[in-house]
């Protein structure tokens, strides 16, 4: 698949958009100040996929995942190394962070917290494309690379988006001390065609440009 | 207008989940009989109102702008028990509020691109009170295991903080001694037929105190470099070690006039001088607790079983704090202040590392005011001796 280098910072600021209502969200919600940032986006085929995972979020993966389907099909899926995933949550919830087990609160509160944000940045992706899609619920499960790269591989096609996310989570709105957790969180965006989402963005461009 | 599958909100009547349907205007289209229980709001009173007049939570701008991606866009929804505890209020019968995880999933209207909001409530309170005790005690336990673990730390750093202290101290100690040794020999060689027989005889008794003291001071180095030397057990008779111990404390039980009495001891697999030095530091210290005024009575056992010998050296002493028992081997462990008894604070722990050089174990019997009983265990000579 040729994806330009525009297409690549349009599908960023894309997700960037939806990330950042996703913050404001948990903002409201967990009353800690969380800033949420995007640095980088990729395509990476779904044969490297499994490698990818692996080198940025190590053997044991905590995933929260969601399908969806209708004009367009696919899956979508935040995936943290656990041990950075349970400290994200004791920082949203105010816990001591002290052991980096994930007992069944702590993911819930995960599959919540994938939930606001694989929202927010499929609402953001969905406004562009225009197209009816219709949601399952978001899963909670704990899987090496291999798992994962596997149930991606069902539901895309050629090439997979990931997204390296930044989380900065203080304890407070006022507070000065900041936790990040940072490169660790990965944001997995594949789907049938991403021609059409392409597509969508080049005719964009165009209209931007005329 | 209905919403779709509304026909079968007769089953979700019936399921043990909190069920309930909101429109995009915030009124509530549905309310299942699980509800009515744990809310106490019967469906007649809540259905057609905003669900905002019955729960503060949900009247929040932060959940309204939540409830808008299920509305507008289809999606579900996920609102969990950490985050939100309550989402309907609900009290149980014992007063503490019922603790519920929601999903909430789009139902989509006739209408396309139209939604509403179905939520099914799960009660998670014993579930969640069950994972707070079990996390209570996942803490405590690595709480004690950082703590044991610093513990160790410690124990490492004094050992060490001993081996250091043993090897300068002997280091130190050895050349005084070597002087003793040699200037004992020069003022024999000059002072000659000066001497009379008995100041010979003195002097003779001052330099095998210092060779002792030498054989003592080079076996405290070979201590303090001990654990990591492999030991060369050989058949050693346990009496001629305890024999030796009494030589170089001769002079002390003369002083205190101690009654010292014996079994015969047997021979063991060991080390010979560390045997010596092992009595020698239980006898002295059998000799040193005792209070004043009072005569030290030792008595040395020696019992054999399938596999060991037991020996114990019991004493009329001062006797230890129960509390203290379990310290006294730790190197530089004092019960007692530098005037009132002297001593290093080193003895015992010398003999437990010699123990357990030995391959066997050192403990103590005492009550305060009925003296101490310490037992050691040896292994037979018999094991390897043939």
């Amino acid at each position: 698949m040729n994806v330009s280098a525009e297409e690549i910072d349009a599908l960023r600021e894309l997700i960037n958009i939806g990330v950042g209502r996703a913050a404001g969200a948990l903002n409201d919600m967990v009353g800690a100040h969380v800033e949420l940032r995007v640095p980088s986006v990729r395509l990476v085929s779904t044969a490297d996929i499994k490698e990818v995972i692996k080198s940025t979020a190590g053997q044991k993966l905590a995933a929260v995942r969601m399908g969806f389907s209708g004009d367009i099909q696919g899956t979508t899926g935040l995936v943290f190394p656990t041990d950075s995933a349970s400290k994200l949550v004791a920082l949203l919830t105010g816990e001591e962070a002290g052991t980096p087990d994930l007992d069944s609160l702590r993911a819930g509160a995960l599959t919540e917290v994938g939930n606001i944000l694989l929202n927010a940045v499929m609402g953001s992706i969905t406004n562009v494309l225009e197209r009816q899609i219709s949601y399952e619920l978001p899963t909670y499960s704990e899987e090496t690379p291999e798992d994962l790269a596997e149930a991606v591989r069902s539901q895309a096609d050629a090439a997979v988006l990931l997204a390296q996310t930044q989380f900065l989570v203080g304890q407070s709105h006022f507070s000065l001390e900041q936790e990040k957790i940072e490169g660790e969180v990965t944001l997995l965006f594949g789907m049938d065609s991403f021609e059409v989402l392409l597509e969508r963005i080049r005719k964009m461009h165009e209209e931007l440009i005329v | 207008m209905e919403p779709a599958g509304a026909k079968n909100f007769t089953l979700l009547e019936h399921l043990p989940l909190g069920v309930f349907v909101l429109r995009p205007d915030g009124t509530v289209a549905e309310w299942n009989r699980c509800l009515e229980q744990w809310t106490g709001i019967p469906r007649a009173d809540i259905v057609g109102r905003p669900i905002g007049d019955f729960s503060e939570r949900l009247r929040r701008p932060q959940y309204q702008q939540r409830l808008e991606a299920v509305f507008q866009a289809g999606a579900p929804l996920i609102l969990s028990s950490q985050l939100h505890g309550e989402i309907v209020p609900s009290v149980l019968p014992d007063g503490r509020p019922r603790i519920q995880q929601a999903m909430v999933t789009a139902l989509p209207q006739s209408r396309a691109g139209d939604y509403w909001a179905l939520f099914a409530i799960q009660d998670v309170t014993d579930l969640t009170h069950r994972i707070q005790a079990y996390r209570a005690m996942r803490d405590e336990a690595f709480q004690a295991k950082k703590l044991a673990e610093q513990k160790t730390e410690d124990l490492k750093a004094t050992q060490h903080e001993l081996e250091q202290f043993v090897y300068g101290a002997s280091h130190d100690l050895k050349e005084p001694v070597r002087t003793l040794i040699s200037f004992g020999a020069l003022l024999v060689r000059h002072a000659g037929d000066d001497l009379n027989e008995a100041a010979r005889e003195d002097i003779g008794h001052i330099q095998a105190a210092a060779r002792r003291m030498q054989t003592l001071i080079t076996d405290l180095l070979e201590l303090s470099r001990a654990g990591r030397k492999p030991m060369q057990p050989t058949r050693v008779s346990l009496q001629e070690c305890f024999d030796e111990a009494l030589r170089s404390l001769a002079r002390r039980v003369e002083e205190t006039s101690a009654s010292i009495r014996s079994a015969p001891l047997p021979e063991v697999l060991g080390e010979p001088t560390l045997l010596s030095l092992m009595f020698q530091n239980l006898l002295a210290n059998a000799m040193k607790f005792v209070s004043p005024g009072v005569r030290p009575q030792i008595e040395v056992t020696a019992d054999r079983d399938s596999s060991k010998w037991t020996v114990g050296v019991q004493d009329n002493g001062i006797g230890i704090p129960e509390e203290y028992v379990g310290q006294i081997f730790q190197p530089f462990k004092r019960l007692h202040g530098m005037g009132e008894y002297e001593g290093s604070g080193v003895g015992l722990a010398i003999c437990k590392k010699a123990i357990e050089r030995h391959g066997g174990a050192i403990w103590v019997e005492s009550q305060p005011g009925q003296g101490a009983h310490f037992r050691f265990t040896l292994p037979l000579a018999e094991e390897n001796g043939k």
